[in-house]
């Protein structure tokens, strides 16, 4: 016995090294850079790839000279903050960490073969409490992140768009039939992701809601499951894709409000934000914007595309 | 700083929920704490052996998992507690591992030869522990214990991602909409600090006022 148990402790450092080295080894292969870079012909939807081909890109006067798209051009990448866990909208894929799909990472795409002629994207993962502050000391030159239009994030950023029109909806659990809309939440316990617009939303609907944030939406649909509120109110979209993959739960009634997203920039850059309501303009004309929002989003609803909000529709913009 | 002055109200409570979780949590990781130690340097294999599992088990289990599982995996297990009380057991649970640790080096500090005369003077273990060992343990160990009240302190602010409304949640809150990251932060970060100085003053004098002048 003494001998085997020699024989063990010193196989297990070389069991580890051999470990470690192959560990090593895999990883090298897999992903040659440590930061996730967009790259669309790893891309599974190909039905964007031909929107990818034929992309816009943007004339050699539209970059004007010291200008912010001038030196995102010179540096060759675009910097973009987005989230990595968003389904629909953001989603890194687990299998393949250089392929982040979904609304917003696409159009993040579309944006950066407009400037660049490639889709080269450097994804900066924000938290919603650090949007404002990762643009204004210029860690990242554009914020894709369902950032909401509102007149007091317009006082430390500038939006470009709105790009896309949402809303707040509410899901309950299948068997739940006292709940039918927002009207009926007076109080009750409702559960909303921590750092959207419904941790708002709601007290000024409900004002005798009570409300309970979890940092995720998949925390979120289990905490709802699981009867730790009577109601869970987020995006319309994301409860929708939720709802078709849970049988445990469903939405109920129209959304409630309505949510502009906008791209943000930093403030007072009004050359950078009308070139981007320029590329705005052009994919919303030659049907790019449609393509990816049913490639995306639209993949979840049965509603017929919409109708991209107008530029500067909204307080903020 | 008119953003503040527009919520307090909402900001004390929360800042209230805060200090009242640090409190109930800090007082019952010292109890449980001293048990585990106790459990630890006693002469039955059992216990140190339980007390041991306990140390290494909360010691190398990052606070958010067990956070997360107690939220979401206890109601599968058909128990579903409100979510402060369950952010108070956790950071209790935890805590009282690193407590515990922090006895022990205290009780490293008493002699072996006192050990030794107690048992000579007839004193069973529960009389050596209670009257020999862990009160000189205790008072060697004050500063470190204010350290891990400090650190528990802060670990409340990790409550926030299982929707417990804290000091750190609410200043999430005020952040969306009036969009000033650094400002609010830097304010919730000096509130920290003070409650952090406020407890590392107090183990400092109590320290003083439990020494044994020799």
């Amino acid at each position: 016995m003494p001998s085997t148990r020699k024989t063990l402790t010193r196989g297990i450092p070389l069991l580890a090294i051999t470990v470690t080295a192959a560990l090593a080894f895999s990883a090298c292969s897999s992903d040659s850079s440590a930061v996730p870079t967009s790259n669309p012909t790893s891309s599974a939807s190909n039905a964007l790839s031909s929107v990818y081909s034929n992309a816009a890109v943007a004339s050699a006067a539209d970059l004007i000279p010291d200008s912010t798209m001038a030196k995102i051009k010179a540096r060759g990448k675009l910097i973009v903050a987005e989230a990595l866990d968003a389904p629909l909208l953001s989603q890194q894929d687990p299998s393949n960490p250089d392929n982040v799909e979904g609304f917003d990472a696409d159009l993040a795409k579309l944006l950066a073969i407009y400037i660049l002629g490639t889709p080269s994207v450097e994804i900066i993962p924000p938290a919603s409490e650090t949007r404002e502050a990762l643009l204004q000391n210029g860690t990242v030159d554009v914020v894709f992140n369902t950032y909401t239009i509102t007149t007091e994030r317009d006082a430390q950023v500038d939006f470009a768009g709105p790009y896309l029109q949402s809303g707040l909806a509410v899901a309950v659990k299948s068997d739940n039939t006292s709940i039918q809309s927002v009207s009926d939440l007076g109080g009750k316990t409702v559960i909303v992701g921590a750092n959207t617009p419904a941790v708002t939303a709601v007290p000024e609907q409900q004002p005798t809601a009570k409300v309970v944030s979890f940092a995720t939406d998949p925390e979120a649909v289990l905490a709802l499951t699981q009867g730790r509120g009577d109601a869970y109110v987020q995006d319309f979209t994301l409860l929708a894709s939720d709802a078709a993959s849970n049988k445990a739960i469903k939405v109920v009634g129209q959304p409630f409000t309505t949510e502009s997203y906008g791209i943000g920039l930093k403030n007072n850059d009004t050359q950078f934000k009308s070139f981007i309501n320029a590329w705005l303009t052009k994919i919303e004309a030659s049907g790019d914007w449609a393509k990816v929002w049913n490639a995306t989003l639209g993949s979840a609803v049965t509603s017929s595309t919409p109708t991209p909000p107008a530029i500067g529709s909204v307080p903020g913009s | 700083m008119n953003i503040f002055a527009d919520s307090a109200g909402p900001l004390l409570s929360a800042l209230g929920t805060t200090i009242m979780m640090a409190v109930i949590a800090g007082v019952a990781a010292i109890v449980l704490g001293t048990i585990v130690t106790a459990a630890r340097i006693s002469p039955i294999p059992v216990l140190r052996g339980i007390a041991f599992v306990y140390v290494q088990f909360f010691v190398n289990v990052p606070l958010l998992v067990l956070l997360i599982l107690a939220v979401f995996a206890l109601p599968d297990a058909g128990l579903l507690l409100p979510l402060t009380p369950t952010a108070i057991i956790v950071l209790a649970l935890y805590e009282a591992a690193y407590v515990a640790e922090a006895i022990r080096s205290g009780v490293n500090t008493v002699g072996t030869g006192q050990i030794e005369a107690s048992r000579a003077l007839g004193f069973t273990l529960v009389q050596t522990l209670r009257l020999v060992v862990v009160p000189q343990a205790l008072r060697a160990a004050v500063q470190p214990i204010g350290n891990v009240m400090i650190a528990l302190t802060m670990n409340t602010a990790l409550a926030a991602a299982i929707g417990v409304v804290e000091l750190t949640s609410e200043a999430n809150k005020l952040n969306l909409v009036q969009a000033q990251p650094i400002l609010i932060f830097s304010v919730a970060g000096l509130v920290y600090m003070a409650l952090a100085l406020i407890i590392g003053l107090s183990a400092g004098r109590i320290e003083k006022r439990v020494a044994i002048k020799r």
